[in-house]
C-alpha cells in the first residue's frame, strides 16, 4: 500500500488532534453566528448612513444567511480541487475580504455585494467545510463533539455589545474594519484541520479530499458516487500500473457507468507515467468531480428523506426564535424580560445540545430515532405555544422549544453521516444545504407575511409547529428506504 | 389695568372723568382692599368703550355689592378686543363670610381668535414633604391657568394662600375657593412672550408652607447624545431635532470652548444647513479637517424663547482605525508562522522513520509493476474480499 506523508490510522480517532478541529469549528460557530447577529446593529447603521428603506437594507442580511446554504455545492467542488485546508482559509479571506472592502461602502447595493455576498460565501466554506473534517475525525463521539462546537453559538451574546462598543469608538467603518481583522483568526484556527487518512476496515485506504465510508459499506460502485473511492483506492493501493484491473470493475459496476470509467481510465493512463501523489489526488478528484455535477445523489433515497427534514426543520427554526422578543411585547411583557427569555434559550439550547449529543453517542438505538423525536417533540411544542399568554407560560415554552430544538440541532450532522453512507458527506451536506438556503431565503419574508395577514403572531407558531411534524414524517421511511436500497 | 393704562382717550370728557373714578376703585380693588360698609351696598357700575391701535377695551362692567355681615360680592366685567390678545368678558366676584375670611371667586370667560387655555393643576396633601413640580411645555403664546388643591387636615379657612413668579409675590391674578374640604386656588396667565414664562409656585399656609410649583418652559430640543465619529475629509450630518413643536427658527453656533461662533453666516460650501420638516434642522459639514471637532449648538427660536441642543463632534484620522487593524494582522501572521513552523518540526521528527518506509513503498510499488499483469486475477478478487 502506498503510504502518504501523513499516517493513516486504522480507524477514526474520536480525539487526539480531533480536538484542535473542534475548536475551530467552534471558533466558525462563533463568528458565522455572530455576523448574523452582528449584522442586526450594522442594519439600523447602515439604514441611516445609506437612508435606504429597511426592506433594501434587510435585502443584505437575507444574502448573507443564504447563500450560507446556497454555496453548499460550489464547496463541495472547490475542496475537492484544493483541500481542505486551502477551502477554509479562502473562505476567511473572503469574509475578511469583505468586511474591509464594505467599510469604503457608498450605496446599498455596493453593501449588498460587499456584505452580503461575500461573508456568506466565505462562511459557506468555513462552516461546511469544518463540518465534514468533524466527521473524518469523529465517529464514535461525533454527535457530542458537534454539540461541542455548536455551543459557540451561545458565545454570540458577546460580539453584539462588542461591536456596539466599536461603532461608538470608530464609526461603522472603522468597525467593519476591525471585524475584519478579527475574523482573519479563523485563517491560523483553518491550519488545524490536518488532512486525515482513514483505513476502514473494509476498504483500503482512502483519499480525504474527496471521499468519506466511515460505516465501510461494500465497495460496490454500483450506485453511488463511490465509484470515487473505488478508483482512489484502486489507484493507489494498486499504484499505477494496473490499467487492466479496471476492465474488471466493469463487473461490479452498472453499464451506465462504464462509459465514464472509461474517460477515467484514458486519464488515469495518461497520468501514470508520474508516480506524484498530487497528480493522483487531481485526476481522481477531478474524475470525482465530474460525479458531483452528475446528480447521482438524486438517486438517493436518503438524500430526499434527509433533505425534506433538512429544510423543513430550518425553515421552522427560526420563527419562533424571530418572532419570540415581538410576541412578548404584544402579550406585555417588557423588554428586560423578554431579552432575559432570549438568554435563558440561549443557554439551555446550548446545555441540551451537549447532552442530546452525549445520549445519541451512547448508541443505545439508532441516532435518526432521536432526531425524529425531538422533531415530533418541538413540533407539538410550537403548536401549544399560542396558549401561552403569560410570562411563567411563555418561559415554559421557551425552555421546552431550547430543549428539544437542542437536541434535533446537535443531530444533523450525525444523522447526515449515518444518511450519507456511501456518498461523500461533502457533496451529501453541500446539495442539502442548497435546499436549505431556500428555506432560508423565504423564512423572513413568509414570517413577515404571516404575521401583516393574520395580525398576530399566534399563526407563526401554528406554521412552524406545522412544518416541524412534517419534516418528522420523512424520517419515518428510513426503514422502508434501507429496504429497497438492499433489494 | 395695562389697558387703563396705554389707554388714550377719545371718549368724551365725561367717561374721562368716570374713568379716573373707576380707576381709583379699581386700584383699590386689586390691592386686596374691598370696599363693604356693613349694612349698606356699593353698586358701582361702569362702563367704558376705548379703541387702541393693539388693544381695545370694549366694555368694562365692575359692580360691587356687599351685603351686611355676610358678603361681599363683587362683580366686574371687562371685555376687551385686541388684534393679538381677546379678554372678551372677564368678572371677578368676591364672596366674603363675615369676620372669618375672604373666598373669592373669580370667573372669567375668555375667547380668543389665536389663543388657547391650557390648565393644570397640582393637588397637594398637609403631609407631602416633597415639593410637588409640573412641567409645562408651551410652544405658542397662550393663557395658562394654574390650579393647586389642597387637602388640610384641619381648618380650611385659617391656611393661607400665595402666589410667586420665581421670587416675586404676585398679587393679583388669583382666585382661591373652598368646597369640601379642599382648598382650590387657580391663577391665570396671559403668556404672549418669555417674560411671562418662569417658574410659579403656589404657597398654603403660613408656619409650616406647602409648595407647588409650575416650570413653564419652552420645548427642548434633542441633539445627540453621543458624540459623533467621523474622518479626515469625510463629510457629516449633524441633526437636531424637536419632538413635537415648530419652531420659528434655527441657528447653529460652533464652538471651541467658550467662543461661540455662528454658522453659517457667510454662506459657503463647507456649511449647507437644511431640515427637511419644520421640527429638525440638519448642517452639513463637508471637508473635516481637525479644527472642526467641538460642540455644536443649535438654537431654536420660539415666539416664547430659546431653546437650544448640542451635538458633539470628534474627527478621527484613518490612521487610528489602520493602526489597530495592523496589530491584529501582524498577529494572526505570527499565528501562521507559528502554526507552520510547528507542522515543519513535527513533519522534521517524522521524516527519518518515513524515509525508511518510502523505501519500501518504492520497491513494493515496482513489484505490484512487475507483477500487474499477471496478478490482475488474483488482485481483483482480493480488491472484492477486502471490499466486502
Amino acid at each position: 500500500m502506498l503510504k502518504r506523508k501523513v499516517q493513516p490510522y486504522k480507524k477514526t480517532l474520536d480525539g487526539g488532534w480531533g480536538w484542535m478541529v473542534i475548536f475551530h469549528f467552534f471558533l466558525v460557530n462563533v463568528f458565522v453566528m455572530g455576523m448574523t447577529k452582528t449584522f442586526a446593529i450594522f442594519f439600523v447603521v447602515f439604514q441611516e448612513e445609506f437612508e435606504g428603506t429597511s426592506e433594501q437594507t434587510g435585502w443584505i442580511g437575507s444574502i448573507m444567511s443564504s447563500l450560507r446554504f446556497f454555496a453548499g455545492p460550489l464547496v463541495a467542488v472547490i475542496c475537492d480541487i484544493t483541500g481542505e485546508k486551502t477551502a477554509s482559509s479562502l473562505g476567511a479571506f473572503l469574509v475578511a475580504g469583505g468586511y474591509l472592502i464594505s467599510s469604503w461602502a457608498t450605496s446599498i447595493p455596493f453593501l449588498c455585494v460587499t456584505m452580503g455576498f461575500l461573508p456568506g460565501l466565505g462562511s459557506a466554506f468555513l462552516y461546511q467545510v469544518a463540518a465534514v473534517v468533524t466527521t473524518k475525525y469523529f465517529k464514535k463521539r461525533l454527535a457530542l463533539s458537534t454539540a461541542i462546537a455548536r455551543s459557540g453559538m451561545g458565545l454570540t451574546f458577546l460580539l453584539a455589545p462588542f461591536t456596539k462598543v466599536l461603532i461608538d469608538l470608530y464609526d461603522w467603518t472603522g468597525a467593519l474594519v476591525l471585524l475584519g481583522a478579527i475574523i482573519l483568526h479563523l485563517v491560523p484556527s483553518s491550519m488545524l484541520l490536518r488532512p486525515i487518512h482513514i483505513k476502514s476496515t473494509s476498504d483500503s485506504d482512502i483519499k480525504d479530499e474527496s471521499s468519506l465510508s466511515p460505516t465501510g459499506p461494500e465497495a460496490a460502485c454500483g450506485t453511488e458516487t463511490s465509484c470515487c473511492n473505488e478508483i482512489q483506492e484502486l489507484a493507489i493501493g494498486d499504484s499505477i500500473m494496473q490499467k487492466e484491473q479496471r476492465p474488471g470493475l466493469s463487473l461490479t459496476v452498472s453499464q451506465n457507468q462504464s462509459k465514464e470509467f472509461n474517460n477515467e481510465y484514458n486519464r488515469n493512463g495518461l497520468f501514470r507515467k508520474t508516480n506524484e501523489e498530487t497528480y493522483w489526488k487531481k485526476t481522481t478528484s477531478r474524475s470525482c468531480k465530474q460525479k458531483l455535477f452528475d446528480f447521482s445523489l438524486f438517486k438517493n433515497p436518503f438524500f430526499y428523506i434527509f433533505t425534506w427534514s433538512f429544510v423543513l426543520s430550518q425553515l421552522a427554526y427560526f420563527i419562533p426564535t424571530f418572532h419570540l422578543v415581538a410576541r412578548a411585547k404584544t402579550l406585555g411583557i417588557n423588554i428586560m424580560d423578554a431579552s432575559y427569555l432570549v438568554s435563558v434559550a440561549g443557554i439551555i439550547e446550548t446545555v441540551s445540545q451537549i447532552i442530546s449529543g452525549w445520549v445519541a453517542d451512547q448508541n443505545w438505538i439508532k441516532k435518526y430515532h432521536y432526531h425524529k423525536s425531538y422533531l415530533i417533540l418541538c413540533g407539538i411544542t410550537n403548536l401549544l405555544a399560542p396558549l401561552a399568554t403569560t410570562f411563567p407560560l411563555l418561559m415554559t415554552y421557551t425552555i421546552s422549544f431550547a430543549v428539544f430544538s437542542g437536541g434535533y440541532l446537535a443531530l444533523i450532522l450525525p444523522v447526515l453521516v449515518d444518511l450519507s453512507g456511501n456518498s461523500t458527506v461533502q457533496s451529501f451536506l453541500g446539495l442539502a444545504s442548497f435546499f436549505a438556503g431556500m428555506a432560508v431565503l423565504s423564512g423572513p419574508p413568509l414570517a413577515g407575511w404571516l404575521y401583516d395577514y393574520t395580525q398576530t403572531y399566534t399563526g407563526s407558531y401554528y406554521f412552524s409547529g406545522t412544518c416541524y411534524l412534517l419534516s418528522s414524517v420523512s424520517l419515518f421511511f428510513i426503514p422502508l428506504a434501507e429496504r429497497w436500497k438492499t433489494v | 389695568m395695562r389697558a387703563l393704562q396705554g389707554l388714550r382717550g377719545l371718549g368724551a370728557v365725561l367717561p374721562l372723568l368716570l374713568l379716573c373714578f373707576l380707576a381709583a376703585l379699581r386700584r383699590s380693588l386689586e390691592h386686596g382692599l374691598s370696599t363693604a360698609a356693613p349694612f349698606k351696598s356699593l353698586p358701582v357700575q361702569e362702563e367704558m368703550m376705548t379703541k387702541y391701535s393693539n388693544l381695545s377695551l370694549e366694555s368694562h362692567n365692575i359692580s360691587v355689592t356687599a351685603a351686611p355681615f355676610t358678603s361681599l360680592p363683587v362683580q366686574e366685567e371687562m371685555m376687551t378686543k385686541s388684534s393679538n390678545l381677546s379678554l372678551e368678558s372677564h368678572s371677578i366676584s368676591m364672596t366674603a363670610a363675615p369676620f372669618t375670611s375672604l373666598p373669592v371667586q373669580e370667573e372669567m370667560m375668555t375667547k380668543s381668535s389665536n389663543l388657547s387655555l391650557e390648565s393644570h393643576s397640582i393637588s397637594m396633601t398637609e403631609h407631602s414633604n416633597m415639593p410637588v413640580e409640573k412641567n409645562i411645555t408651551l410652544e405658542r403664546p397662550s393663557n395658562v391657568e394654574l390650579i393647586c388643591q389642597f387637602t388640610p387636615s384641619g381648618d380650611l379657612n385659617s391656611v393661607n394662600v400665595t402666589w410667586k413668579k420665581g421670587d416675586k409675590l404676585l398679587e393679583d391674578n388669583y382666585l382661591v375657593n373652598a368646597t369640601g374640604g379642599t382648598l382650590y386656588t387657580q391663577h391665570r396667565v396671559a403668556v404672549i412672550n418669555s417674560k411671562q414664562m418662569g417658574s410659579y409656585s403656589c404657597f398654603f399656609g403660613e408656619k409650616k408652607q406647602q409648595r407647588g410649583t409650575f416650570n413653564l418652559k419652552v420645548p427642548e430640543i434633542n441633539g445627540q447624545n453621543k458624540p459623533l465619529i467621523t474622518y479626515l475629509g469625510d463629510s457629516v450630518v449633524l441633526m437636531c431635532k424637536c419632538q413635537d413643536c415648530l419652531p420659528l427658527n434655527w441657528t447653529w453656533y460652533g464652538g471651541n470652548g467658550s467662543v461661540q461662533v455662528p454658522i453659517g453666516v457667510p454662506v459657503n460650501d463647507k456649511y449647507v444647513i437644511s431640515g427637511k420638516h419644520a421640527n429638525e434642522t440638519r448642517l452639513k459639514i463637508t471637508q473635516l479637517s481637525e479644527d472642526d471637532q467641538g460642540t455644536y449648538l443649535c438654537h431654536a427660536i420660539f415666539e416664547l424663547g430659546e431653546s437650544e441642543g448640542h451635538v458633539k463632534l470628534v474627527v478621527l484620522s484613518y490612521l487610528v482605525p489602520l493602526k489597530v487593524f495592523c496589530a491584529i494582522a501582524a498577529e494572526v501572521v505570527l499565528l501562521v508562522a507559528a502554526i507552520l513552523l510547528f507542522e515543519m518540526y513535527t513533519q522534521k521528527k517524522k521524516k527519518p522513520s518515513d524515509d525508511g518506509k518510502e523505501f519500501e513503498q518504492g520497491e513494493q510499488l515496482k513489484l505490484d509493476d512487475s507483477n500487474g499483469i499477471e496478478n490482475s486475477g488474483p488482485r481483483h478478487r482480493k480488491n472484492e474480499s477486502v471490499g466486502q
